[in-house]
C-alpha cells in the first residue's frame, strides 16, 4: 500500500536518513509522490526524494531522478548525480551521467565523477580522461585523475 | 524551560539566608549554622570565601545590610530575645552589640543612606518597634503600635522616607510610613494573606507588595506615586514566602517555591508579567535574592541537604552551568532559517542543560578558493563517529584559529553521505570537533548535530532534539534534552 504524501514526507525528511531502512518500506507506488517530492521547493525534502528514488528499480524513478538531473538547482541535480550511482544498470544513467560530468555546476561534477568511480563506468572512460586536462578547478583535475586509476 | 541547575556551596544551615551585595560582583550571604552561630560565605568576583563562623547564638534568620561599599550589618535576635548586631567596617568585624529589645518575630533592616540603618521587629505585646542607627548613635526603640501577625517587611524608595508593611490581625496587609518628618498610618491594604510580606521599589515614589493569598497564589498589590493599584493575582500555588528583587527601574523578578519544592520564576518587563518559569532545585527555605548589577540576579536557598545553594542569571541565561565554544563558518548561506535562528533554537534546548552556547566567531569562507569550492557540497562517506570522510579531514584545515576545544560547524551547500542526501553530518578528525549542516536544514538541526558531537546518539522519540526521525518533525518544540543526555554533554571535554 502506498504512502500518502505526508506520511512519505515524516519518512524520508530526516536529518541523517538511513536509506537502507526507509528504502525497504517505499513500494513502487510511492513513486508517482516521490517523484513529485523530487521536485519540492523545500531542498530537504527534494534531495532526499531523489535519494530515494535512485533506489526503486523502476523506469518512473529513472525518470524523476532524469528530471532532477535537469533542475535548475544544483543542489537537486548533485542528488541526482549522486542516485545514478544506484540506477547504473540503466543505459539512459551513462548518458545522464556524461552530461552531468559536464555540468557548469563544480558541486555536480564531483557527484558525477564519484558515481563514474563508485559503478566503475568504463564507458565514461573517454570523458573523464579529458576532465583530467581541461577542468579548471585543481582538485575535480585530481578527481578525475584518481576516477580514472579506477575505470 | 530554564535550567535547572543549582551551585552547592556547602555548610549546613538552620535558617533562611540573607544576602547582600556592596558593590557590583560582591555578594556576601548569611545563616545560621547547626552551633547556631553566624555563618559568612563571601562571593569576591572571582571566588567564593568562607564559610566563616563569626560566633553568637542567634534564634531568628539573620537579616544583612549594607549602607556603602565594603560595609555590611548583620542583625539577628539572641537567646535573650534582644536583637544583636555584628558589623563589618572595611577591616575587621565589630560586636557582636546587643541592642536590646524582645522582639518575637524576624527583624527588618533598611538603609535610605549612607551611614543610616533603620530596624524593625515586632514585639512582645504584638506591636511594630523601630530602632534606628543615625550614623552616630542608636536611636530607639520607639513603639509604632498596631498588632501585627507576620514579619515586618520595611522598604525605602528615597532618602529618609521609610514604609513598613506587616500583616494585621484581620489577615490583611498593613501600612505604616515615614515621610521624613512625621509617621503615617496604620492604613489597611486589604487582602488576605497567608505569608510575609515582599516588598520593593524600583524608583522614587514607587512600591510593590508581593504575598500568598488564601488560594495560594502569589498577589501583588503597588503604588505607583499616587494611588494603590491592586490586589492582583499572579497566579501559581507558592509553599513558601515570595522574594521580590529589582535590577532596574520598572523591572521586578520575584521568586518562590512552588508545590514540588523547586524555585518558581516571574518577572515583570516593563509592560507584561513572564513567566511562571522553573528554576529547579528541592529547597527547604525560603529564596534570598540579590541583584549587583542591570541584568544580574543571584539566588540563594538552604537544599534538601541544607547546604546553601546557588544560581544566577547573567543577562542571557541562568548559570551554573557550562558553555560551549562555537564557531560558524559559512560556505552556503542557509535557505530556510538564518543562522540567528538556528542559534537562538539551539540556545533555547541547551540551555536547559546548563550550557550557555557560546558564539566566538561567525565567518563566511571564500568558496571561490578551489580547495573549498570542492567542499561546498560535502561528501561525508559513512558519516560515522571517529570515522570522518577525506573532504570532512580537508574542510576541517579551515578551522581557522578555533581551539581545540571549540566546535566548528561549517554551512554547505548540500551534505551527502554514501547512500544519499543530509541534513548534516558530525564525524570529524581528532582534535577537531566539528559539524557539516546543510544549507536547507532545518531550525534544530544546529543544535542536533552538535548534540552528536557531545557524545548524543539518534532516540525515537519526536520530542526530543535527538530525535531519528527528523528535526523537521519536531512534535512539540522547542525538543527536549533528557538527564542522561544531559549527564553527556556536560561530561563532555567540549563543555566547560
Amino acid at each position: 500500500m502506498s504512502h500518502t504524501k505526508q506520511e512519505l514526507i515524516k519518512l524520508i525528511d530526516l536529518d541523517e536518513p538511513d536509506y537502507e531502512t526507509i528504502v525497504p518500506q517505499l513500494t513502487k507506488d510511492d513513486i508517482p509522490l516521490l517523484a513529485e517530492l523530487a521536485e519540492d521547493a523545500n531542498p530537504a525534502i527534494a534531495t532526499k526524494a531523489i535519494s530515494c528514488l535512485g533506489f526503486m528499480n523502476d523506469v518512473r524513478a529513472f525518470a524523476g531522478v532524469e528530471k532532477a538531473a535537469k533542475s535548475a538547482n544544483p543542489v537537486y541535480r548533485i542528488a541526482a548525480s549522486h542516485a545514478l550511482r544506484n540506477m547504473t544498470a540503466r543505459p539512459a544513467a551513462a548518458t545522464l551521467l556524461e552530461k552531468l560530468l559536464d555540468d557548469d555546476d563544480i558541486g555536480v561534477k564531483k557527484f558525477a565523477l564519484k558515481t563514474v568511480e563508485a559503478s566503475r563506468l568504463s564507458g565514461l572512460k573517454e570523458k573523464v580522461k579529458q576532465m583530467q586536462t581541461k577542468e579548471a578547478n585543481e582538485h575535480i583535475r585530481s578527481l578525475s585523475k584518481q576516477v580514472m586509476e579506477k575505470l | 524551560m530554564a535550567n535547572q541547575q543549582w551551585e552547592s556551596l556547602g555548610g549546613i544551615i538552620t535558617s533562611n539566608i540573607s544576602s547582600v551585595c556592596w558593590s557590583a560582583n560582591r555578594i556576601d550571604s548569611f545563616a545560621r549554622g547547626t552551633d547556631n552561630a553566624l555563618y559568612h560565605r563571601w562571593w569576591n568576583g572571582n571566588a567564593w570565601g568562607g564559610w566563616e563562623s563569626l560566633g553568637g547564638i542567634i534564634t531568628s534568620d539573620p537579616v544583612a545590610v549594607s549602607w556603602g561599599p565594603n560595609r555590611l550589618d548583620i542583625f539577628a535576635k539572641g537567646q535573650d530575645n534582644a536583637v544583636w548586631h555584628r558589623w563589618w567596617n572595611g577591616s575587621h568585624w565589630g560586636g557582636w552589640e546587643s541592642l536590646g529589645g524582645i522582639i518575637t518575630s524576624n527583624i527588618s533592616a533598611v538603609c535610605w543612606g549612607s551611614n543610616r540603618i533603620d530596624l524593625f521587629a515586632r514585639g512582645t505585646d504584638n506591636a511594630l518597634y523601630h530602632r534606628w542607627w543615625n550614623g552616630t548613635a542608636w536611636g530607639g526603640w520607639e513603639s509604632l503600635g498596631g498588632i501585627i501577625t507576620s514579619d515586618p517587611k520595611a522598604v525605602s524608595w528615597g532618602s529618609n522616607r521609610l514604609d513598613i508593611f506587616a500583616k494585621g490581625q484581620d489577615g490583611a496587609v498593613w501600612h505604616r510610613w515615614w515621610n521624613g518628618s512625621s509617621w503615617g498610618g496604620w492604613e489597611s491594604l486589604g487582602g488576605i494573606i497567608t505569608s510575609n510580606i515582599s516588598a520593593v521599589s524600583w524608583g522614587a515614589n514607587r512600591i510593590d507588595l508581593f504575598a500568598r493569598g488564601t488560594d495560594n497564589a502569589l498577589y501583588h498589590r503597588w503604588w505607583n506615586g499616587n494611588a494603590w493599584g491592586g490586589w492582583e493575582s499572579l497566579g501559581g500555588i507558592i509553599t513558601s514566602d515570595p522574594e521580590a528583587v529589582c535590577w532596574g527601574s520598572n523591572r521586578i523578578d520575584i521568586f518562590a517555591k512552588g508545590q514540588d519544592g523547586a524555585v518558581w520564576h516571574r518577572w515583570w518587563t516593563g509592560s507584561t508579567w513572564g513567566g511562571w518559569e522553573s528554576l529547579g532545585g528541592f529547597i527547604t527555605s525560603n529564596i534570598s535574592a540579590v541583584s549587583w548589577a542591570n541584568n544580574r540576579l543571584d539566588l540563594f536557598v538552604r537544599g534538601g541537604d541544607h547546604a546553601m545553594y546557588h544560581k544566577f542569571w547573567n543577562g542571557s541565561h541562568w548559570g551554573p552551568g557550562e558553555t560551549l565554544n562555537l564557531h560558524i563558518k559559512i560556505l552556503t548561506p542557509p535557505t530556510r532559517f538564518t543562522i540567528n535562528e538556528m542559534l537562538d533554537s539551539m540556545r533555547q534546548v541547551y540551555a536547559n542543560a546548563g550550557i550557555a552556547v557560546n558564539l566566538v566567531s561567525t565567518e563566511t569562507l571564500n568558496i571561490a578558493t578551489p580547495a573549498l569550492a570542492v567542499l561546498n557540497d560535502i561528501d561525508t562517506g559513512s558519516c560515522t563517529g571517529g570515522n570522518p570522510s577525506a573532504e570532512q579531514i580537508a574542510l576541517s584545515a579551515f578551522r581557522n584559529n578555533a581551539g581545540s576545544s571549540d566546535v566548528v560547524v561549517y554551512v554547505c551547500r548540500s551534505v551527502t553521505w554514501n547512500s544519499g542526501s543530509l541534513n548534516g553530518c558530525a564525524s570529524f578528525p581528532a582534535n577537531r570537533p566539528m559539524a557539516v549542516i546543510a544549507s536547507y536544514c532545518s531550525r534544530y538541526t544546529l543544535g542536533h548535530e552538535v548534540g552528536h558531537v557531545l557524545g548524543l546518539s539518534h532516540v525515537n522519540d519526536n520530542n526530543r532534539l535527538m530525535t531519528g526521525n527528523g528535526t523537521d518533525n519536531i512534535t512539540n518544540p522547542p525538543p527536549d534534552l533528557v538527564q542522561s543526555e544531559i549527564n553527556t554533554m556536560l561530561a563532555s571535554t567540549l563543555t566547560n
